[in-house]
């Protein structure tokens, strides 16, 4: 089966989600970890990090509608957000996430409600294209991503 | 020679070879060479093949000159042909002449304290692929529990919250500063606190850069500081300081073993040696040497304690 059709997309979408700043290089870091006693380990630990601030995002935005906003509180979740984000990578996440703690130090309410939206968008579209990149890789299959996923 | 209880204690030679030389250290150092290569075929990853330095230092330790002249060659003589099988998590023991060198291959291991679980995934990946062996957990208090602590006393002995197994031996703990409940500051304190587990390393992370936070950290006792996200390459930063505070852990042991043994003096006793099972009489280092180098021999301390 020829592959390299599959393999020029999975590199250019790899390439295109570097370039767009969606992934950092921690994102090349956690390849480097995958072999072949953990083959799939990028996957397993971007989809817990998925989990992982599906839950968080749903916290911070309950606790931005409760009145009075405990922004000690918000910031700590945030503070958790950003910290799985940056293990795996995910560097617009990241950013976003410092305009939120920015946004939370100033007890800008606003700036947080907005800052969240924009969490929320960058999560769902980081783990749509994320999704794409492991079909991808997936259809070339373990043996074949060992030998070329560091390309 | 012992060669009962040095059949037992070292597969990979035979008590046949071992009646048939005789103490000349440079005999023992061909043996340990050929030891080794055994050992490296066996090997199914390089990851286990890895020398140690704790017991060159516990040899200068205790030593006359020839029989550091006679170690420090064989260890040279070793450390260059294995430079590039060096990984991080592995340890294997080496007794110097006139004692048997005999290498073994087992993992150090590291628990790892993170309450987020991507990043307890990541750390254990981390880990492993270094070759420690890993226990995570999520929560400083059941940090505690896992390395036998409960609530402010020590339980004695420590035992691991795992009924089925025996001691269980933490050669590191890497913790996440940032934790609800108890921080990884508080974890230090507590650990350090602890007479049994005080020696054991402990190192910090943070996704936050603050001097002031490293400072401290350090200040209470913690051995390194990592900046998160955690690398690979940060890893190898491990390794030091579990032999450092081995090779600490040793020469006391030494020192509290010469004074006890003083009686027992035998006309080639060295008594500088890798652990054995025998000195766990002291409480405050078993938990380090519980669980790992069984294979680990030196005749001479037994003998000198059994005769």
């Amino acid at each position: 089966m020829d592959y390299s059709n599959l393999w020029r997309q999975i590199f250019s979408m790899k390439k295109s989600l570097f370039d767009q700043g969606y992934l950092d290089e921690q994102y090349n870091q956690l390849e480097e970890l995958q072999d072949d006693s953990s083959p799939n380990f990028v996957e397993e630990v971007v989809a817990l990090f998925f989990k992982d601030s599906s839950r968080l995002l749903t916290n911070i935005e309950q606790a931005l509608e409760k009145y009075p906003q405990d922004f000690y509180r918000l910031d700590s979740l945030v503070h958790q957000f950003k910290g799985s984000g940056s293990s795996i990578g995910a560097l617009r996440m990241k950013n976003e996430c410092s305009m939120f703690k920015a946004h939370c130090n100033d007890r800008n309410l606003e700036g947080c409600r907005r800052s969240l939206q924009k969490m929320k968008r960058e999560h769902a579209t980081l783990k749509q294209k994320l999704e794409t990149y492991f079909q991808l890789l997936r259809q070339v299959g373990p043996r074949e991503r060992a030998v070329n996923s560091r390309k | 020679m012992r060669s009962d209880f040095l059949s037992h204690h070292t597969p990979f030679l035979s008590s046949f070879v071992f009646h048939h030389i005789s103490w000349n250290p440079f005999m023992c150092l061909y043996i340990y060479q050929l030891n080794h290569t055994h050992t490296l075929q066996k090997a199914s990853k390089a990851s286990h093949a890895k020398h140690a330095y704790f017991p060159a230092f516990s040899l200068l330790c205790n030593s006359s000159p020839l029989q550091l002249l006679v170690a420090s060659s064989s260890f040279l003589v070793r450390n260059k042909e294995h430079e590039q099988e060096d990984t991080p998590g592995s340890s294997s023991a080496l007794v110097f002449p006139p004692a048997m060198a005999v290498a073994t291959e087992t993992p150090f291991h590291v628990l790892a304290v993170d309450d987020s679980l991507p990043d307890r995934k990541l750390i254990e990946r981390l880990l492993k692929t270094s070759s420690f062996q890993v226990t995570t957990v999520d929560s400083g208090s059941k940090a505690l529990e896992f390395l036998g602590i409960h609530g402010d006393e020590d339980s004695s002995p420590p035992i691991s919250v795992h009924a089925d197994q025996l001691e269980v031996a933490v050669n590191l703990i890497i913790t996440d500063y940032c934790m609800p409940g108890m921080t990884g500051y508080d974890l230090l304190k507590k650990i350090k606190e602890s007479t049994s587990l005080r020696d054991i390393p402990v190192v910090i992370m943070s996704s936050e850069n603050i001097p002031s936070r490293i400072n401290r950290c350090l200040e209470e006792g913690a051995d390194e500081f990592f900046l998160k996200p955690v690398r690979l390459s940060d890893m190898s930063r491990l390794k030091p300081h579990i032999l450092k505070s081995r090779c600490k852990e040793h020469c006391h042991q030494e020192q509290h073993q010469q004074s006890d043994s003083d009686s027992d003096s035998n006309s080639d006793s060295n008594e500088c040696s890798n652990p054995t099972n025998n000195s766990s009489s002291d409480k405050s280092n078993s938990r380090k040497r519980e669980g790992e180098d069984n294979e680990e021999v030196l005749p001479q301390t037994n003998r000198s304690r059994h005769s």
